[in-house]
């Protein structure tokens, strides 16, 4: 909704300036997108008559104009073709800068000198496109005034971003009510008129069916004769250009000008038009059409009501008259419809047909059914007085169930406790009554309060509590604390989050959160199979577009295109993690699940402890090994693995346990090339949820040990395909309790030792609770390790 | 020659050159000269055969107490030598104490998360406790239960991405209240910070996958006031003590009485800016108190109970406290980006 300072003036004169408005109307709840001086650029432009017109002695396309602004004559020398003696034109004097920018100086022009410059629509940013020649302004137009004010640009404009609420507050008049609420000392200022009828009687012009009264609670028509279309009058042109409607005949204009005055929709129908003399309010069939004003054609079902004539309909209700009963230069009948319809049916319509109207807008809002034959008469008087109509002799209005005020019973008690002020029954009662709600005193401290019909929003008692804090003022109300009786902390599982997150940074990687709308394109990258799961997305029906279509089933994709978009911007090393949630279609009783996983990546690690070329690989296995160890979960295992987007080689699933918990890989070379990465990048992804089960938050202290501990290193020659994991799990179980810790400390392939052989160094930790151990203990316990490694891996004891 | 005389030349030799000895080794030499098996006391002691025997323990005497007293200028020297010694190696061993430390590596929060964190710790304080709920929702949690019935113009309020008729992507928090009404009975403290969509087109200010966190306070007696109270030691907390609050009407359609909340500019503190658009306030989150309605239909009986509730933004919160003026930049997750946090 826009609105004029100057328009909202006429209908209470409020005592606030232009940024005072502003202020009022947002505290009074009709929130202020914007606020906008209509005449900004072009204040100083004045109307000049033109006394004299000369050619340019030197230059064929100039003409010298002596022009009056009402103080002084000047001569300006103009290019235009289209000025004449006696045209009111805006002048730019000098001095004057013009929207554009242009400072207007005494110029020369082939010897001429030229005190100004006469204005086209466009230098004075009044149209886009480039004018033809200088504005010419009307024969009302007064030499000296200043421009903005003969079109009415001396005007402020706010920009109300209404809430549904606030459908009253859609017509000026319904805002000029909640300025006298809050003013609450000076009335209204209405329309007074009257119609001069004619002595036919409409009821023998036309007869109305409201076949659907559900849908159409009240309809009412009037008929207009002899109307001559033409342009409205030019205050009435302004003020729909004020509120962002633009004017196209008197006829039309006075219904839209009506609507904006009391948000009640009006519809003006060719009578003529109108077969079988009948106005017939009814769903429509299946299968009809209608040709709707902006000259599409629409499919209708009996979900939509239509306005009817004996064959046809001719109008969709409340949302878009039809092209062929619309008002034409030809019209010299008007049929003036103004009605009240149901703000479901017409949203629903509305919504089916994706065409929303200003009417529609306003009647899902739910307008003033009391008024809507006010709103009528008033626009059939304007077509009277600015179209030249004759009114026929009454109005038809079909009204069967008229409004009955709802009535909620308030106590005062109520609304203080509610709010946590204390007023008087009296005081709540007079803010009421300044609302034009009609309140009783029930008894002591208990009022009851009729809704009017206005007020659609107020339907209980909260929405009355609402208007009286609003009018009390949100800001007079204290703060204060409710006392707590609980006591606030997080979950396990939110902990469990929390101690993820806070062992990922420990360990170095930076926290990324990316989108989990994506699109089917981010996945093609990964070369699955067309039957892998991670293709089966959850698709959004609407989306903004394919890029946005899915939701995530990985966090992969997301992560890559972060490692991307950063490599291609230089940064040459980047660890990042991210905590978000994926989501599949599911078999289970919910069609659709969603969990939360915990993915990580890699790029550009310095150190490679293996000396293998996997840098980053390791650097992230050391990550969820720590990470492991912090969550107390300690039977895990990495377990060779293939992906179809990762190394074949360097790629393991990882388990606790049984079970799959996630994986770790290094990315395919073809893959790092395409998405310019550097090279031996990896990635791993955890289900947290699995993870969450596994979680241990509870420690024991154990008693530190009082004996010395024996270190033994063992260099094993073995196959190079013997895996390390393999080896440390036999020591581990042939070395007795008294082995309390096997590392790999050292890996050798080279030179030194046969081909397709590998050396593994293990340093072996030997203690023992209640005494220091002797080497003869110890050396025991070693060759039953060796003993078994030889046995099982065919291991051979090097340097020993 | 007297074997005396002898002893006190050895004594005189001895201390100058023990004190001219400028290195641990000479010092060691010169013990071996004088102190050592074959050093020049034992040559004295083994002179003394010639002594008479009355003379013998006397020099004897002499020698012992000249040995423990060059022992004693040896270790006097030693230690004075060693003293020196330490001092030129710690002088040696200085170092350009400006050279810049060990780069220590750690990862760095999202800023997002960081609001996250500050937010849920002021309301653990005030005594809340944090739930969560699905980003694929009913549309009855999402609407109907917040009392926004199907064909309700409400619904124009939000853009939503639906996946089909019964299922949509949350366009707000607000569904962890439904979620958090039917599976306790007041009182109820909760805050549900989470993810969100709409359908909007990516720009500087709008994302279509965006954060915020809810509000709920259910109890008996629970005023407007104490939504404003609480409000305002929040916004203190985030944004500082001088932090103005303003509450205007508003409309959601799950709380009435509504209100809109605005800060007073974090730039201009109220003077007006290009921030603000010269109005000197920011709006940061919609509150109110909780509709009867969407108390009746969790089946807590209003005029029994009473509760507010709030949801902001993350993102603008985010935003406004550090200064980020392109919502893009907390989904592009640059390097650059993400270490200034």
């Amino acid at each position: 909704m826009q609105v004029s300072y100057k328009w909202l003036k006429e209908y209470i004169d409020f005592p606030y300036s232009p940024e005072e408005l502003e202020h009022v109307l947002t505290m009074a709840g009709m929130e202020v997108d914007e606020v906008e001086y209509r005449g900004k650029g072009i204040e100083e432009i004045v109307i000049g008559e033109i006394l004299e017109l000369e050619k340019h002695p030197d230059a064929d396309k100039l003409l010298i104009c002596k022009v009056d602004t009402g103080d002084e004559v000047l001569d300006i020398v103009t290019g235009a073709a289209n000025v004449f003696t006696e045209a009111l034109v805006p002048v730019a004097k000098i001095g004057v800068t013009l929207p554009d920018g242009l400072k207007i100086k005494k110029a020369k022009l082939r010897g001429v000198e030229s005190y100004g410059m006469l204005c086209s629509t466009d230098e004075l940013g009044l149209s886009e496109e480039r004018a033809s020649g200088i504005m010419i302004l009307g024969e009302d137009a007064v030499k000296g005034m200043k421009l903005i004010e003969y079109l009415g640009l001396d005007d402020y404009i706010y920009k109300l971003d209404l809430t549904p609420n606030y459908g009253r507050c859609l017509g000026m008049i319904g805002i000029a009510r909640e300025l006298k609420a809050i003013l609450g000392d000076r009335e209204l200022n209405l329309p007074e008129y009257t119609i001069k009828e004619s002595n036919e009687e409409v009821s023998s012009l036309v007869e109305i069916q409201v076949l659907d009264p559900e849908l159409c609670p009240r309809y009412t028509g009037q008929v207009i004769k002899n109307v001559k279309i033409g342009p409205s009058p030019r205050w009435m042109q302004q003020r729909l250009t004020a509120a962002g409607i633009r004017p196209i005949n008197n006829v039309v204009d006075i219904t839209n000008y009506v609507m904006l005055e009391y948000n009640q929709p009006l519809h003006a129908f060719d009578y003529d038009k109108i077969s079988g003399q009948k106005i017939i309010v009814r769903r429509a069939e299946e299968g009809e059409k209608l040709l709707t004003l902006d000259d599409k054609e629409r499919d209708l079902n009996p979900d939509m009501l239509v306005i009817a004539d004996s064959e046809k309909a001719l109008g969709l209700a409340g949302v878009m008259g039809g092209a062929d009963s619309e008002i034409t230069e030809e019209t010299r009948t008007v049929f003036l419809e103004a009605a009240y319809f149901d703000p479901v049916s017409i949203r629903k319509t509305a919504r089916g047909l994706g065409l929303i109207s200003e009417s529609s807008y306003r009647f899902e809002r739910g307008i003033d059914i009391e008024k809507v034959l006010e709103a009528g008469r008033w626009a059939a008087y304007l077509i009277q007085e600015y179209a030249g109509g004759e009114v026929v002799k009454g109005v038809l209005d079909v009204y069967p169930e008229p409004y009955q005020p709802a009535k909620i019973r308030l106590e005062t008690r109520q609304v203080n406790r509610l709010l946590g002020i204390n007023l008087s029954t009296r005081e709540i009662k007079e803010i009421l009554l300044g609302l034009e709600f009609p309140v009783k005193e029930e008894k002591e401290d208990v009022l009851m309060v009729a809704v009017p019909s206005f007020r659609p929003d107020v339907e209980r008692k909260a929405d009355l509590i609402e208007e009286v804090a609003r009018m009390y003022g949100y800001d007079n109300i204290p703060g204060s604390r409710p006392a707590s009786k609980q006591q606030g902390k997080k979950s396990l599982k939110q902990k469990f989050v929390d101690l993820s997150r806070e062992v990922m940074l420990a360990a170095g990687l930076d926290e990324i959160i990316s989108f989990s709308l994506c699109g089917e394109e981010d996945y093609k990258i990964l070369n699955l199979p067309a039957e892998s799961e991670l293709l089966n997305w959850v698709r959004i029906k609407n989306p903004l577009n394919e890029a946005y279509a899915v939701l995530r089933t990985s966090l992969v994709p997301n992560l890559l295109e972060v490692l991307s978009n950063n490599a291609r911007k230089q940064i040459e090393a980047i660890r990042i993690f991210e905590l978000g949630n994926v989501f599949f279609n599911s078999e289970g009783p919910e069609p659709y699940a969603e969990y939360p996983c915990l993915a990580g990546a890699s790029m550009g690690y310095a150190g490679d402890p293996w000396q293998l070329g996997a840098p980053d690989f390791f650097y992230l296995k050391g990550v969820l090994e720590h990470y492991f160890a912090r969550l107390g979960i300690e039977d895990y295992s990495f377990v060779r693995k293939s992906l179809p987007y990762l190394h074949p080689g360097r790629t393991a699933a990882i388990l606790v346990g049984e079970k799959k918990v996630g994986f770790l890989g290094e990315l395919l070379p073809g893959l790092i090339d395409t998405l310019d990465l550097k090279e031996r990048t990896a990635i791993f992804q955890l289900d947290l949820d699995q993870l969450f089960q596994l979680y241990k938050e509870e420690r024991r202290f154990e008693d530190l040990p009082r004996y010395p501990a024996s270190e033994r290193d063992l260099a094993l020659l073995v196959d190079k395909e013997v895996a390390a994991a393999d080896l440390q799990k036999s020591i581990r179980e042939k070395g007795s309790t008294l082995l309390k810790k096997v590392e790999v400390f050292d890996l050798y392939q080279g030179d030194r030792i046969p081909e397709n052989k590998k050396s593994l160094a293990f340093r072996l930790v030997f203690q023992a609770g209640d005494r220091t151990l002797t080497d003869e203990e110890i050396n025991e316990k070693i060759a039953v390790v060796v003993k078994e490694l030889e046995k099982k891996f065919s291991a051979k004891i090097r340097g020993n | 020659m007297d074997l005396r005389e002898n002893l006190k030349k050895i004594e005189e030799e001895a201390e100058q050159l023990f004190s001219r000895a400028d290195s641990l080794e000479k010092l060691e030499e010169l013990r071996i000269v004088f102190l050592g098996k074959k050093g020049k006391i034992t040559d004295v002691l083994k002179q003394m055969g010639k002594m008479s025997p009355e003379e013998r323990p006397v020099l004897g005497q002499a020698a012992n107490q000249l040995k423990d007293k060059l022992n004693n200028l040896l270790s006097a020297r030693k230690n004075e030598l060693e003293e020196i010694l330490q001092a030129k190696k710690l002088e040696e061993e200085r170092i350009d104490i400006t050279l810049p430390g060990t780069e220590i590596i750690t990862g760095h929060l999202h800023p997002l998360t960081r609001i996250t964190k500050e937010i849920e710790d002021i309301f653990i304080g005030l005594g809340f406790t944090i739930e969560e709920g699905p980003e694929i929702e009913t549309e009855y949690n999402n609407f109907e239960a917040l009392n926004v019935p199907k064909y309700h113009p409400a619904r124009d309020l939000q853009d939503t991405f639906y996946i089909d008729d019964h299922y949509l992507l949350r366009t707000h928090t607000s569904p962890v209240q439904v979620r958090t009404m039917a599976r306790q009975k007041p009182p109820i403290r909760i805050i549900a910070p989470g993810r969100v969509y709409r359908s909007d087109d990516i720009d500087a200010s709008h994302s279509p996958v965006f954060y915020q966190a809810e509000g709920l306070v259910i109890d008996k007696d629970i005023s407007f006031a104490d939504l404003k109270g609480t409000i305002q030691l929040f916004v203190q907390s985030v944004f500082g003590e001088n932090t103005r609050t303003r509450f205007r009407p508003s409309y959601f359609p799950f709380t009435e009485p509504s209100a809109e909340v605005d800060i007073s500019c974090v730039i201009c503190g109220g003077e007006g800016c290009r921030l603000c658009s010269y109005t000197g306030w920011l709006e940061i989150l919609g509150s109110g108190m909780v509709h009867p309605r969407v108390l009746e239909m969790a089946g807590f009986d209003p005029e029994e109970y009473s509760g507010y509730a709030f949801g902001m933004g993350l993102d603008r919160i985010t935003m406004l406290k550090y200064g980020i003026n392109d919502i893009r930049l907390l989904y592009e997750n640059d390097q650059r980006f993400l270490h200034q946090f």
